[in-house]
């Protein structure tokens, strides 16, 4: 009697594990654009929406620290505020950026000056979510997987519920 | 209630070293530990290593010093004696010397590591408070925890069972700032370590205070 | 009927919770993190069992409490049963932990305080049951054994929440890595995980409700056949 939930338990974990290890084994990891622009000192560094395509929504990653001399808009520009503010001769930073159709994507900025020219290298990854073909419909196999279990553990225990109740009060009546 | 205590921690004091036999038995111990470690490997260089070595002969030392807390009385002295004291004053007394005896033994550890295999601590200051505090924990809860195991058949097999679980983590914090004591870190950076050790100690402390009357009912 | 319902109406909460987290928990958006994807959905379900094991084991404990203030046995029972239960919700806690751990952290067990805490904690109430079953007299059992099971619940608060957050951690919320409001844990988020934890712990409580009642009864029946 004590085995069935723990049987429910293992199966719904197995279950879970394997769904969870589903969504993350396809995701790889790979820079899909490095563009190097060089420019002289004037203000917009870079447009990221024209680089990788119609991004919108960035922000900066947290955790990491903007340095003074860069200001990025939320449209994708990534704009030099003033030259004095060039303070060090590398700058490394980390932008997400959203895609008009839900997907995520992680930025990795890099500049370098070489005196006068400022060398901007972009490399863009993608997180990868459970969008696209899974929302499509095969995560309703995973809802409905994961409630029938559920609900045939909630069952298992209404049924053991009752019967214990019925089992005290005989023995009430007992004694 | 604290005159009280210092009479029982006398007490105690007295049925452990009357017999001396069992009083060497722990030094010698100590010293056979630390020789075959000497053996082994000469001089320590490594501030590491030489941790490493020291905590295990503290832990073990301080599991063998505490295991006969509840055994010393013998057991007609016993009934009659206990009917008089509190137990609460009991337990805190039982556990304050342990810790003198912990502290005896880490003062005693020391020298003997410093002789054999060479001393690279560099705080010593901090690497003395550290062990105090981490040897306290084991010896307070060790007692508590003999304490509960001599009610069972088997006392000093459960003793250990019971209290390592317990014992583990702070044998890693203990470890940890000792090392870092050694290494010769500045105190700023882990100060929480040693407080961590403290809380446990006080915790400790206090939940035997609470709990040891309970236990006592028998 | 009316009777059974109100006194029961929690388990009936905790179903409904449940019901609506466990689709929610798959179909809610989430939070878009590197190296996570989609296995963040794991704070629904592993995040869930550890609360759901806090709340069974101060169960135990309050269970213990009682036991040693009154005498009677029927609570010593009851602490023992949500120990057992406890004991469950934790080893399903770090089987999950060590499934999400594989793909994220990419091996199953890391010399982590927080795992390292959990683990240690576990082994604490085995050593109950350990000692549990040395002593055979039920009255001195019972008193040693909830004395043991009030400090260990202490030591398993100290272990697993304070320890971990002093030490280096690869735990979201420990060692210098933001909490889970730092993991921008959007509200989207909070809404599933919130009655999601409230479930599981309702759950637990059921669960453990269950097997203290029908360890009563065989206790209440071999009474009864002993006294006749």
């Amino acid at each position: 009697m004590k085995l069935f939930p723990t049987i429910i338990f293992s199966a719904s974990l197995l279950f879970g594990g394997m769904a969870v290890a589903q969504t993350t084994a396809d995701s790889t990891v790979q820079p899909n654009e490095a563009v190097a622009v060089a420019k002289s000192i004037p203000d917009t560094l870079v447009d990221l929406n024209k680089q990788l395509g119609g991004i919108m929504d960035v922000t900066v990653a947290k955790g990491t620290i903007l340095p003074e001399a860069i200001e990025i808009t939320p449209a994708g520009l990534i704009i030099l505020k003033s030259e004095d503010l060039l303070k060090a001769d590398v700058y490394n930073f980390e932008v997400k950026a959203s895609s008009p159709e839900n997907e995520v994507y992680i930025i990795t900025v890099k500049i370098r000056r070489d005196g006068e020219k400022l060398t901007t290298t972009i490399i863009s990854d993608k997180i990868d979510m459970a969008t696209g073909f899974r929302k499509e419909g095969k995560i309703y196999v995973v809802v409905a997987i994961s409630l029938i279990l559920f609900v045939v553990l909630v069952t298992y225990l209404v049924l053991l519920d009752r019967r214990i109740r019925k089992l005290n009060a005989k023995l009430e009546n007992r004694s | 209630m604290f005159t009280r205590i210092l009479s029982l921690v006398k007490y105690e004091a007295m049925l452990e070293f009357r017999n001396k036999a069992l009083v060497g038995s722990l030094f010698v111990y100590v010293f056979s530990t630390v020789f075959v470690c000497y053996r082994s490997f000469q001089t320590v260089e490594d501030p590491a290593v030489w941790n490493a070595l020291f905590w295990i002969v503290v832990l073990f030392s301080s599991t063998n010093a505490v295991l006969r807390t509840f055994q010393r009385e013998n057991k007609g002295n016993a009934l009659y004696f206990y009917q008089l004291i509190r137990p609460s004053e009991l337990i805190v007394a039982k556990i304050a010397f342990n810790y003198i005896l912990t502290l005896l033994l880490v003062i005693g550890i020391i020298p003997i590591f410093w002789l054999l295999l060479g001393n690279p601590v560099r705080d010593m200051g901090m690497f003395f408070l550290v062990s105090f505090l981490a040897a306290g924990a084991f010896s307070s809860c060790l007692t508590l925890v003999s304490a509960m195991a001599g009610k069972s058949s088997n006392a000093a097999g459960l003793t250990p069972v019971l209290g390592f679980p317990v014992i583990l983590p702070v044998l890693m914090v203990a470890v940890k700032a000792a090392g870092k004591a050694a290494s010769g870190t500045a105190l700023s950076e882990y100060w929480d370590l040693p407080v961590v050790l403290g809380a446990f100690n006080i915790v400790i402390v206090v939940l035997s205070f609470f709990l040891f009357p309970y236990l006592w009912r028998d | 009927m009316l009777g059974i319902l109100s006194r029961n109406w929690w388990k009936v909460l905790a179903v409904l919770l449940l019901l609506y987290a466990i689709p929610m928990a798959w179909l809610g958006s989430v939070s878009v993190q590197v190296i996570l994807h989609e296995t963040i959905r794991n704070l629904y379900f592993h995040v869930t069992m550890w609360f759901a094991m806090i709340a069974v084991f101060a169960g135990s404990m309050v269970y213990s409490i009682r036991a040693l203030r009154s005498g009677n046995r029927l609570f010593d029972i009851k602490a023992q049963q949500f120990a057992q239960t406890g004991m469950m919700f934790g080893f399903i806690g770090i089987v999950t932990g060590m499934i999400w751990a594989t793909y994220t952290w990419g091996e199953p067990w890391v010399n982590d305080p927080k795992l390292n805490g959990s683990a240690v904690s576990l082994m604490i109430y085995v050593a109950y049951f350990v000692l549990r079953g040395s002593i055979d007299e039920p009255i001195r059992r019972m008193r040693v054994a909830s004395v043991y099971n009030i400090f260990a619940f202490v030591m398993l608060i100290l272990l697993i929440g304070l320890m971990p957050r002093l030490t280096d951690s690869l735990h979201p919320g420990n060692g210098g890595n933001p909490g889970f409001g730092g993991y921008d844990l959007k509200n989207d988020m909070k809404m599933v995980f919130y009655p999601s934890v409230l479930g599981w712990i309702l759950m637990g409580f059921w669960i453990a409700g269950l097997m203290a009642k029908s360890k009563i009864a065989e206790y209440k029946i071999e009474e009864d056949t002993s006294d006749k």
